[in-house]
Parts: structure tokens; C-alpha cells; sequence
């Protein structure tokens, strides 16, 4: 019985202490945000109208006042790529990873699983060696520092994530909802429109979520290729760096902004991290 | 006959003249509008600020637009690099250090401005300190309007080394009399005397000097000043960076050695985390009252003393950077002793520039923004006002003091100020900043290994036999005898 | 997240798929298989061939062969080994100590528990947050004299602690924060494998009276391995490409002490500007991933075999 409630202590204990480790950060940041320089420069605070005065001067400068101008561009930037590259890659991926569950592919001695493990290991490229050649390649195509180039971009990217989720969505699918219409005529494109899509819907959004994230958040490669028409938040937040002491508050008021719609995401899609993407992923 | 034509002749120039005074007029109105100049210079304040400043005024007088971009100093080199590569206008016009106009003029990635200079009578060029002047010319054409002047000075608090009974425990601890360091070996006595200890009686510990050691945070800047005392021997010229006869690196000489072992050594006498420190730490910090000395442009005197949150207003004495009793001269291999400290002020930097890109569609709207912030009246309002990071260029700048007063500047702080960078400009053996093309990878390979010796990982000596096999490889790739004939043209020597 | 698939899971049966001919695929494969060719493999190549290049900047951009000097100049280069040296090293404390962890989190929660959805998505929580911000957020920890941890140290009575000017502290201080960052993975990997293990097994063994180590020693953790390697692998993979959060924090300072490769290679090709050079740092560091992949994908093989 001791025992029972010992390790019951221990583990609410350890559980709580990893808690406190994980959600600190954060707290540091929403709090930072709530200070004014003084309130920074003196020391550390930790509880709001305990041991400092909080203060709406970072929010307001943000989304009212003079900072409002400096983020907007970003911001409606990383919005636009982010969106638009996670549609565009969510559309690209089903589509092949359609073609690879449901057609035999032999391509010289390359078959199915070749061809997927290839899209698929495109994924250990590190940024930085394809990222110098892009800036050149981007260059030459007028495409640097545009908002369709940093779409392609993080199509590329994100890519043998979607193939490799949705391939894993499609298997389940039982192949027999649409015999049914392709023996009444339908194109393969209408099949895959109509009957596959709908039916994986959920693993569509988990895909959608997890590619949108990632360029959401994404960093090197904005920084090589964005000079100012299409620098996302990232960057902006990264060139906050400057030779005054660097401005807490404000810094973490647009990290905090940044943040807020992944966390809002990782709260939708952590069920689906269970329980759709990852169950099978060591098997 | 000839009334008639007189008469047409006079008409022509009538409505010639009105046709033009109305264009002047609307043009005085709408020169630039539609126009979107796309500016880059660093994050805010320093320099970002003068854009911000006058960004208002102009875009009401021109019609036009600015639209500012800014990156942070360690990658402004980087973005701009990168964006002239790009062969098409990413940016309008740049505020940028003149160091790196050898690259940018060099590769001719700038607008030649010396017509439009020469035709500026506005502008009043020859009012521009002949030292700036240098630093905009390259192959004899001017390339970007200076508006801003730099040079490093020792930056010392009066309370603390005017202090009587301070004098009298320095003096029993190391033997001589305690003033503003004339010496290196002085500045660090008064460094170590003042670190760690409430000599202020705040109830706070205090520390004894402010430099800036972080790499990408101006550190190569700082080592160099305190390497020219030690190396420039007056009237000799390549004392600095290279052999001009043979482009082999000077830095790793003994006279760089000794120097790095000065500032390494300084690490311990400043706050803690001075080591990531940059120029705008020094700044923040000593007007905060952190410390005792300071080494830095003319900025952390006019924090120090117009900020209202300083604490030291009134309290800072600016010297000329101080010097060395023993020279080493590259050409003899030999130190020489001295008995007056050999003192050799340092253009660090060179000041920022304002330079139109040569791929801008709008090269008009981009000189007539640059020529804003650099005609004199502006160019006043700009180096007396707080945080644009921009220091007096023009002589007339040194000669008008209300500004200065205005600004929340307070004798005799001022005088000190302005005396010590009006005597480090104007001294015989002042050292110019290195201008060559890859001056930023020179000095991305330098600063590297100065962070290394300042962090501990390897000796100062070693630290500068690796920069200076570094600097072999950079000047090979980019061709010996092309860099030879560069630096000697920069230097004024004749080409061999 | 990462993505490579387990082999076994790429060769699983072709059940759902119909006999048509490979050329009806073309349509769907065609674009994804294009985008790649263009945004990857081909600047890949790209970046291949300026390894073997010199550039130059004046009057354009202008390539020329230049053999093999910028491997050579690899070889020799000191700070390229230490860069090398730092990123396996974060790499292998960060992975293993994640591993650790993510595990003992996994099993700690993987019973039932009051409240435990509510724990799992805390513990998630850092994995999908942008790393720049993360970067900030522990710099602002790390400060040294405004900063949370030098001042609770203090009140504890120890002495502070230069979390990001020492040279042999930075370095870990990089790894405290990416094994914040990344430890949530390991986690929600490895409890999606404990959650798929067959229930039968473990009941039996429980009923056999079998002790709680001996429980996971002998039953749990063989049945789990194949997920811990798959997570290990793929963590691996990816913290190999660590920059971001060393870019803001330490900026790969006090000296090169944090310098990643990644970082490394950014510097060199843009801020020297010395493409060639940063371009064969980067493929150098193509080579290290592949290596170890490629050696991982075998790892797992042999393992694979020893389970059948």
C-alpha cells in the first residue's frame, strides 16, 4: 500500500517537475512581454504585480502603435507562403502518394518502394547545401526574395513528409470503395478527387498541419533567400539582435505572436500525433 | 527683321521660363512621386535612426516613398553582398560602413556620385572633414556621401579618477600618480584598480573597463586601436595590416602579440558576459555607471552624457586612445624604446556612408535622400541627436556648440568630447581603417581568432599566426599583385 | 518531425494497389517527382559542382574549375574540424540524453493516469514551437545578469554561472536547449510505440509476477527497440542540422566554441562570401548525414532480422 502511494507521489512528482521545466520558457516570455525596460534592466522579476508592475506597452506598440508597420509585412508573408506552400504540398504529395499506393511502378529497376524511399530521404538533405545553390538558382529564375519563390521552396521541403504521411493514410484505405467507381468510368484524377480525399480527411489536416508548421517556422533557408518583399517573421524576429540592449519586451511580444498559431495547432493536432501518425511509425 | 525675331526670340524665353519655373515649381512639389526607395542599414537605433529621422520631411517634400530594411550589423555585409550579386535592385540606396566600399566600389556595385557631388553646392563638400572625403574615394571617384565620422577615444569617469583618496591607493599600489591613462599599460593599471569593488558607494560592485570582444560585434575595431600604438612608427607607412612590398600580413608581428595580450587580458577587469559584449553594451554599460574606463566611438560619450537614464552625465572625461613606450617597426624587426608614449589614434571604422546601387532604377530620388542626411544642416540635428549612432564629419559641426548644449551635452564634458576627437583626427600619426577589397573576410578571419584568444581556446600568438595564415590564403585567391597595387594606392605609395 | 520511413514499412504488402500499368502513375508522380528534381536535386548538384569551383564576385557572379583546393583547404582548416567536433558532440549528448528522457516520460505516462492527457500536451508543447523564438527565449534565460538562472542560483548559494561567454559552458548550455526543444519528440515517439504494444504480452508477464524491471528490461524494451531506433535515427538526422537556436544564442561564440557546421558553412559562403568554400563545408556535412544514415539504415536491419 506504502509502496502504491510512494510511487504514486513519485511519478505525479516527476511528471509535475518535467511540467515546470517545460512550461518555464514560455512563461518567461509571456511575462518578458508584459515588462518595461526598467522592469527588465533591474534584474529578473517573476510574478506579475508582485514583484514588478505589468505593462501593456509592448502589446500596444505592436498591434496598434509603431511596431504595427514593421510586422505587418512579415507576417502577411509568412501567412501567404506558409498557406500557400502547405496547399500546394499537400495536393502535390496526395497525388504521388497516390500514385505510389495504387499503381506498380517500374521504372527501369526502380519500383514502388524505391521511388518512395528516394522522395522520402530527400528529407535528410540539410538546408544549408541546397540553400546556397538556391540563392543563385533563384536569382536567375527572378525569383529571390518573392513570395512564389519561398513557395516552391518550402513545397520542396516540406514534400517527403507529405508523400511519406499521406502514403501511410492512403494504404489504409481499402481499395474496394473505389473499384466501384472505376468501373463506372471515372478518371483516376476524379477517384482521387472525390472518393480517396474526402475519406482521409483526417490525415489530410494532420498533413496540412505538420507541413504548414514547419514553414511556418522555418529560418535558414528565409534567411539566405528573403531580402525585403517576402522576409517572414522568423526573420524579422532574428534581426531584432541590435547594438541597444536587445528589447525583451518587444522581442517577446512578436516571438509570443509567431508562436501562438502553432501552439494553437499542437493542441488540435496532438491526438492525431497518437493515434494517426505515429502508432505505426517504428513498426 | 531682327525686332521680329527679337521679339519671337523673347517670347521662346517668356514661356521658356515659365514653362520651367512651373516644372521647378511642381517639381519642387512631385520630384519623386510614385517613387519607392528601398533603404538597408542596420537595426535601430544606431544609424537606422537618421533614415527615420528624416524619412518624414523628404517623403513630404518629393513625393516620395522609403521603404527601410534593416539586418543587424553582423549580416548587413551579407545582405548586401549577396544583393549586389543578385544584379538586380533588392535595395535603392545603403547606409553602410566605409570599410567595405573597396568591395562595393571595387566591383563597381556603386553609383559614381562625383558628378552629382561636384554639381551639389548645397552640400558644401569641402566643409567635410578631408579624412572622410578619403574614405568615400576610391580610384579617385567619389562613391557615397559621408554622414558620420569615426574614430575611437578612451572614455574615463572623472569621480573615479579625480577622486583624492583613489589617487593616493593607487599611487601606494603601483607607484606612479593616477590620471587619464596616456599609456596602455596605464589603462590596464586603472582597470584592474577600479574592477570589482563599490568605488562609486551605490551599494553596487563596479568594474574597470568596457570593450566590445564579441565577434560580428565590431571586436576587430577594438584590438586594432589598441595595436596601433604599438606598431605604428610615425612616418612610416604599412605599419598596419599588410607589407606593402611583399602583402605578407603584419598582424601576427610582435607588436600585434603584445596588443592582443593587453586585451585579452582586459576580459577579466570588465562586468561579467563582457566577452559577448558589443559597441552597444560599452555604451548602455557605462552610462549605467558600470565601469571605469571605456573604449568606443563618439557614441558613448553622447550616451553618457544627453541619455536620461544615464547616470554618469557630467562625469566623463574623452581622451585620444593612449599609447605605447615601445614601438615595433616591421621594417627593422626591433622594438624601440621610447620615453613620450608613441600614441596613434585610430580611424577605426571609417564612419558609415550613404551609397546609391548602381542597379537602382531611381538613382535621383536614392542621391537626393543620401545628400538629405548629409548636407550640413541636417547632418548638425543628425550627429547631435541621441541614438542615430552618426558622429561629427564636418568642420562645422566642431565649430557650432548650441546644438551640442541643446542636445543635453554639459561642460566641461563637451569640450573634453569634442577637443579629443578633434585632436585624434587631426594627429600626424593617425592610422586610417583597412579599405581593400575582402576587407570583410580579412576581417571575419581576424575577429574569429580574436574571439578564440579571448576566449581562452588558444594564445594570442597563436591566435594571430592563424589569422595571418588566413589572410596569405584570402590575398592569394584574390590575386597578390592586383592587392599590392590596391593597398599601396591606398596607402599613397607608388605602385611597384 | 522527421520522416524517413522504416524499410519494412516502404515494403509492406501492395495490397490496396491494382495491377494497372506504371504509366498511368506518371500524371500523379509528375509533379512532386519535378519539384524535387528542380528544388533539391538539382541544387544539390549545383552545390557539388561549386565545390570544385572558384568564384568570383567582380563583375558578377562568375565560375570557374578550381580542382580539388576547397576540399583541400577542408582538410587543413582547423575551425572545420571543430565545428565538425561541436556537432557530433551536441548531437550525441543532446540525442541521448532526449532518448533518456523521452522514455522515462513515455513509461511514466503510459499507464492510466489522472490528468495525463492534460501532462502529454504540455510535454509536447516546446517540439513545434519556431526555434528562433526558442533561441530568444533561452538566451533571455541564460543572461547572465538579468537572466532567471544566475539569480536562482544565487539565492541557492551558488556562484553564477556564465552560461554563454565560458567557452567549455556554452556548449552545453546549446544542448539544455535542444534537448528542451526536442526531448517532446522522443517522447511522443516512443509512447505512440509502448501504446501499440501488444497488451496480451505484457499482462501475461505481469501475471507471471515479473518485476517492474525486469518487465521492461526482458519484455517491454525488445518489443519497443525497433521504435527506438526509428527515433533515434531520425532525431539524429536532424540535429545535425542544428543552427538556428546557436544563431541566436551564442552566435557559435565565445569563440568557435558553439560553431555548428551549419553555421560554420553560413559564414564562410555569406558572410566572407566565399561561396565556394561554404558550399563544401555544407556538401561536407551532406557526407556526414549520409554516413551516418546509411550506417543507422543498417543498424536497423540487423536488428529487424533478430526480431523476425
Amino acid at each position: 500500500m506504502w509502496m502504491r502511494v510512494f510511487k504514486a507521489v513519485f511519478i505525479y512528482a516527476a511528471l509535475l517537475a518535467w511540467s515546470v521545466f517545460a512550461l518555464f520558457p514560455l512563461y518567461w516570455m509571456v511575462i518578458a512581454s508584459f515588462k518595461d525596460p526598467l522592469a527588465v534592466s533591474q534584474g529578473p522579476t517573476f510574478i506579475p504585480w508582485v514583484d514588478f508592475q505589468p505593462t501593456l506597452s509592448a502589446w500596444k506598440a505592436i498591434l496598434f502603435g509603431i511596431e504595427r508597420e514593421t510586422i505587418r509585412g512579415p507576417l502577411v508573408n509568412s501567412t501567404v507562403i506558409g498557406l500557400g506552400s502547405t496547399i500546394l504540398v499537400v495536393l502535390v504529395g496526395a497525388m504521388a502518394a497516390y500514385g505510389l499506393t495504387r499503381f506498380q511502378i517500374q521504372a527501369g529497376p526502380f519500383r514502388n518502394q524505391d521511388l518512395l524511399f528516394w522522395i522520402v530521404s530527400q528529407r535528410i538533405m540539410p538546408p544549408i547545401v541546397t540553400g546556397l545553390a538556391l540563392f543563385m538558382m533563384l536569382r536567375v529564375l527572378g525569383l529571390i526574395d518573392t513570395r512564389t519563390g519561398m513557395i516552391l521552396v518550402y513545397t520542396a521541403f516540406n514534400l517527403p513528409l507529405a508523400v511519406w504521411l499521406m502514403h501511410n493514410f492512403f494504404q489504409q484505405i481499402p481499395p474496394d470503395i473505389e473499384e466501384a467507381a472505376l468501373v463506372d468510368g471515372a478518371s483516376r484524377g476524379r477517384v482521387l478527387w472525390h472518393i480517396v480525399l474526402p475519406v482521409s480527411l483526417p490525415g489530410l489536416v494532420a498533413t496540412f498541419l505538420f507541413c504548414l508548421v514547419f514553414a511556418w517556422n522555418e529560418f535558414l533557408l528565409a534567411l539566405i533567400l528573403t531580402f525585403n518583399r517576402a522576409r517572414t517573421m522568423p526573420i524579422l524576429i532574428a534581426a531584432q539582435h541590435s547594438q541597444r540592449m536587445i528589447e525583451w519586451w518587444s522581442l517577446s511580444a512578436m516571438s509570443l505572436i509567431t508562436i501562438a498559431p502553432v501552439v494553437l495547432i499542437t493542441l488540435v493536432l496532438q491526438r492525431y500525433l497518437i493515434t494517426n501518425v505515429l502508432a505505426g511509425a517504428g513498426r | 527683321m531682327w525686332y521680329r525675331s527679337r521679339g519671337v526670340c523673347f517670347l521662346i524665353i517668356t514661356l521658356l521660363s515659365i514653362s520651367l519655373l512651373t516644372a521647378g515649381a511642381s517639381g519642387q512639389q512631385k520630384r519623386f512621386s510614385g517613387v519607392t526607395l528601398t533603404v538597408i542599414t542596420q537595426n535601430p537605433p544606431y544609424i537606422a535612426k537618421a533614415v527615420q529621422m528624416f524619412a518624414p520631411e523628404w517623403e513630404k517634400r518629393t513625393g516620395g516613398k522609403i521603404n527601410l530594411v534593416t539586418a543587424p550589423f553582423g549580416e548587413l555585409y551579407s545582405k548586401l553582398m549577396s544583393s549586389f550579386t543578385l544584379g538586380t535592385a533588392a535595395y535603392d540606396l545603403s547606409l553602410f560602413a566605409s570599410a567595405w566600399m573597396g568591395d562595393f566600389a571595387g566591383n563597381k556595385y556603386l553609383l559614381d556620385l562625383t558628378d552629382r557631388i561636384k554639381a551639389d553646392k548645397d552640400l558644401k563638400w569641402e566643409d567635410i572633414l578631408p579624412t572622410y572625403q578619403q574614405t568615400v574615394t576610391w580610384g579617385g571617384r567619389l562613391y557615397a556621401l559621408p554622414i558620420d565620422g569615426d574614430v575611437h577615444t578612451v572614455y574615463y569617469r572623472r569621480d573615479a579618477l579625480e577622486n583624492p583618496k583613489y589617487k593616493a591607493q593607487f599611487k601606494a599600489k603601483y607607484g606612479y600618480d593616477l590620471r587619464p591613462p596616456q599609456t596602455w599599460k596605464e589603462y590596464r593599471d586603472i582597470a584592474e584598480f577600479f574592477n570589482g569593488w563599490d568605488w562609486v558607494g551605490d551599494g553596487k560592485k563596479h568594474y574597470g573597463v568596457l570593450e566590445a570582444f564579441k565577434r560580428g560585434g565590431q571586436a576587430f575595431w577594438f584590438f586594432m586601436s589598441h595595436a596601433a600604438a604599438y606598431v605604428s612608427v610615425p612616418g612610416q607607412k604599412g605599419n598596419m595590416f599588410f607589407d606593402p612590398d611583399t602583402m605578407k600580413p603584419q598582424i601576427n608581428n610582435p607588436g600585434f602579440v603584445k596588443a592582443l595580450e593587453d586585451w585579452v587580458a582586459l576580459v577579466k577587469f570588465g562586468p561579467p558576459g563582457m566577452i559577448n559584449f558589443d559597441s552597444g553594451d560599452v555604451r548602455s554599460q557605462f552610462a549605467a555607471g558600470t565601469a571605469a574606463l571605456a573604449l568606443d566611438w563618439g557614441d558613448t560619450g553622447i550616451v553618457g552624457d544627453t541619455d536620461p537614464k544615464s547616470v554618469v552625465k557630467g562625469k566623463i572625461g574623452t581622451i585620444v586612445l593612449p599609447g605605447s613606450l615601445e614601438v615595433y617597426n616591421y621594417k627593422t624587426g626591433k622594438w624601440t624604446k621610447l620615453t613620450k608614449p608613441n600614441v596613434a589614434p585610430y580611424l577605426a571604422f571609417g564612419g558609415w556612408v550613404c551609397g546609391v546601387m548602381a542597379t537602382t532604377k531611381h538613382p535621383d530620388a536614392a542621391y537626393d535622400f543620401c545628400r538629405t542626411i548629409a548636407e550640413p544642416k541636417n547632418s548638425y540635428i543628425a550627429v547631435t541627436t541621441a541614438e542615430t549612432g552618426l558622429n561629427p564629419f564636418r568642420a562645422s559641426h566642431f565649430a557650432d556648440l548650441s546644438g551640442w548644449k541643446k542636445f543635453g551635452f554639459v561642460e566641461p564634458d563637451l569640450s573634453s568630447y569634442l577637443g579629443a576627437i578633434k585632436a585624434s583626427l587631426s594627429h600626424p600619426n593617425a592610422q586610417l581603417d583597412l579599405k581593400l577589397p575582402g576587407q570583410a573576410r580579412y576581417l571575419d578571419a581576424l575577429e574569429t581568432q580574436l574571439a578564440r584568444a579571448a576566449a581562452g581556446e588558444i594564445s594570442p600568438k597563436a591566435a594571430l599566426d592563424a589569422a595571418a595564415a588566413e589572410w596569405e590564403k584570402i590575398t592569394n585567391e584574390l590575386g597578390r599583385d592586383k592587392m599590392r597595387r590596391l593597398y599601396r594606392e591606398w596607402l599613397g605609395l607608388p605602385a611597384k | 518531425m522527421q520522416d524517413v520511413p522504416s524499410l519494412h514499412e516502404v515494403s509492406r504488402d501492395l495490397m490496396g494497389r491494382q495491377r494497372s500499368r506504371g504509366s498511368q502513375a506518371l500524371p500523379f508522380l509528375l509533379p512532386a517527382v519535378s519539384i524535387l528534381l528542380c528544388f533539391t536535386i538539382f541544387p544539390f548538384l549545383f552545390t557539388v559542382a561549386l565545390t570544385f569551383s572558384r568564384v568570383s564576385l567582380v563583375g558578377g557572379l562568375k565560375l570557374q574549375f578550381g580542382g580539388l583546393q576547397n576540399w583541400i583547404r577542408l582538410v587543413q582548416d582547423d575551425r572545420f574540424w571543430n565545428s565538425l567536433g561541436n556537432t557530433l558532440f551536441i548531437v550525441a549528448v543532446a540525442v541521448s540524453v532526449e532518448f533518456i528522457l523521452g522514455l522515462g516520460l513515455a513509461l511514466l505516462i503510459n499507464r492510466p493516469l489522472r490528468g495525463g492527457a492534460f501532462f502529454r500536451t504540455i510535454f509536447i508543447l516546446p517540439m513545434a514551437l519556431a526555434p528562433i523564438a526558442i533561441g530568444y527565449i533561452w538566451l533571455m534565460i541564460y543572461h547572465e545578469t538579468i537572466g532567471p538562472l544566475n539569480v536562482l542560483l544565487e539565492r541557492i548559494g551558488l556562484p553564477p554561472v556564465g552560461w554563454v561567454s565560458r567557452r567549455n559552458v556554452a556548449i552545453y548550455s546549446i544542448i539544455i536547449t535542444d534537448i528542451w526543444h526536442w526531448t517532446p519528440f522522443m517522447f511522443i515517439v516512443l509512447l505512440a510505440g509502448l501504446q501499440s504494444l501488444p497488451a496480451e504480452i505484457l499482462e501475461a508477464a505481469q501475471i507471471d509476477g515479473t518485476s517492474g524491471w525486469q518487465l521492461f528490461r526482458y519484455i517491454t524494451f525488445p518489443m519497443l527497440r525497433p521504435t527506438a531506433i526509428a527515433a533515434i535515427i531520425l532525431r539524429s538526422l536532424e540535429a545535425f542540422k542544428i543552427v538556428d537556436e546557436i544563431f541566436i544564442i551564442t552566435g557559435g561564440g565565445p569563440g568557435v566554441s558553439t560553431e555548428s557546421l551549419t553555421l560554420h558553412a553560413y559564414y564562410i559562403g555569406f558572410l566572407s562570401f566565399d561561396l565556394a568554400y561554404g558550399a563544401t563545408i555544407a556538401m561536407s556535412l551532406f557526407l556526414l548525414v549520409l554516413v551516418v544514415a546509411l550506417s543507422m539504415v543498417r543498424i536497423t536491419q540487423r536488428y529487424q532480422r533478430v526480431e523476425v
